[in-house]
């Protein structure tokens, strides 16, 4: 009789969550791979190659980041801090949105890219890069 | 009686329920399929970090071009030795007829001597728009539109 009331278990209330945990992570981590497939990018424009030097532009802003790190607008020098405050004074009254950079080849890549991740929250939209100056550099490119 | 025994219900299943563990060695094991082929092309790179940064939509067709820690580049996740590169491109761009963009994911710790290469390199086969990949920021969101704009490149 103890025997066959043990064997009749009491009905279970409770639902069996574990199953639809298991489905709502798999649901998570596809999520999460689809999320990844948009690219986050920084755009720079290439020149079309012309053969010769076209005349400089006198009202393009050029910013330029020296050998020892220090930058310049136009020249004038500018710090790291100051950067975002001084690109916004300068594109909020500008009908183009247009930086040039002009970056020492000393300099590491991540340097640049911060560089135009600021300018691009102050408002620039497009971003060109000066060719390096370097002989070696344009020899091997040319090679 | 009855009723203690009953609550006392059921002998101590000794089988360990696999289904769980099992789920989640199936989640890794697609997550590996999808992230071993890049592994195995060794290409190693910490890309640079940015906040305002633009999402592009990845296409099968964009040109990829990385180069790894070491200056090695890699052509659309293949291995491609430095001679090769220009003419790999030209080949590339030669031939394609719409956005003449040039994804560049190259190490942040590079100088900028190997991207004025690699961009020299893109410019001559006729690419209009190099874009840097990157990382966002852990903790950041962009403070400007993240949409791409029509530059004067665009066509």
């Amino acid at each position: 009789m103890a025997m066959a009331t043990g064997s009749g278990s009491s009905l279970n209330s409770d639902i069996n969550i574990t199953p639809f945990i298991d489905v709502l992570l798999v649901l998570l981590v596809i999520f999460m791979i689809t999320v990844a497939i948009y690219r986050k990018v920084l755009d720079i424009q290439v020149p079309i190659e012309t053969k010769g030097q076209a005349k400089p532009d006198p009202n393009q802003i050029i910013l330029e980041i020296k050998p020892d790190g220090s930058m310049a607008i136009n020249t004038q020098p500018v710090d790291a801090a100051g950067l975002g405050q001084k690109l916004y004074d300068i594109y909020s009254v500008r009908p183009d949105k247009l930086l040039f950079i002009k970056a020492d080849d000393s300099r590491p890549y991540q340097e640049v890219i911060k560089v135009i991740d600021v300018a691009r929250g102050a408002g620039v939209l497009v971003f060109g890069l000066a060719p390096s100056t370097s002989a070696a550099a344009a020899a091997k490119a040319g090679g | 009686m009855a009723i203690s025994a009953s609550s006392t219900k059921g002998g101590v299943n000794a089988n360990i329920n696999v289904t769980p563990m099992a789920d989640v060695m199936l989640v890794l094991l697609i997550i590996f399929m999808i992230t071993a082929p890049l592994i195995a092309s060794g290409f190693v790179a910490v890309l640079p970090e940015g906040i305002n940064i633009i999402k592009a939509n990845e296409d099968p067709d964009d040109v990829v071009l990385g180069i790894d820690q070491g200056g090695h580049y890699f052509l659309n996740t293949k291995r491609i030795s430095d001679d090769a590169v220009q003419g790999a491109l030209n080949a590339i761009y030669n031939a394609r007829t719409k956005d003449k963009i040039l994804y560049l994911k190259a190490d942040s710790r590079l100088k900028m001597e190997k991207i004025q290469e690699a961009i020299a390199m893109a410019r001559k086969a006729g690419v209009r728009v190099v874009s840097a990949v990157t990382e966002q920021k852990a903790g950041t969101t962009s403070t400007v539109s993240s949409e791409r704009p029509k530059g004067p490149g665009g066509s």
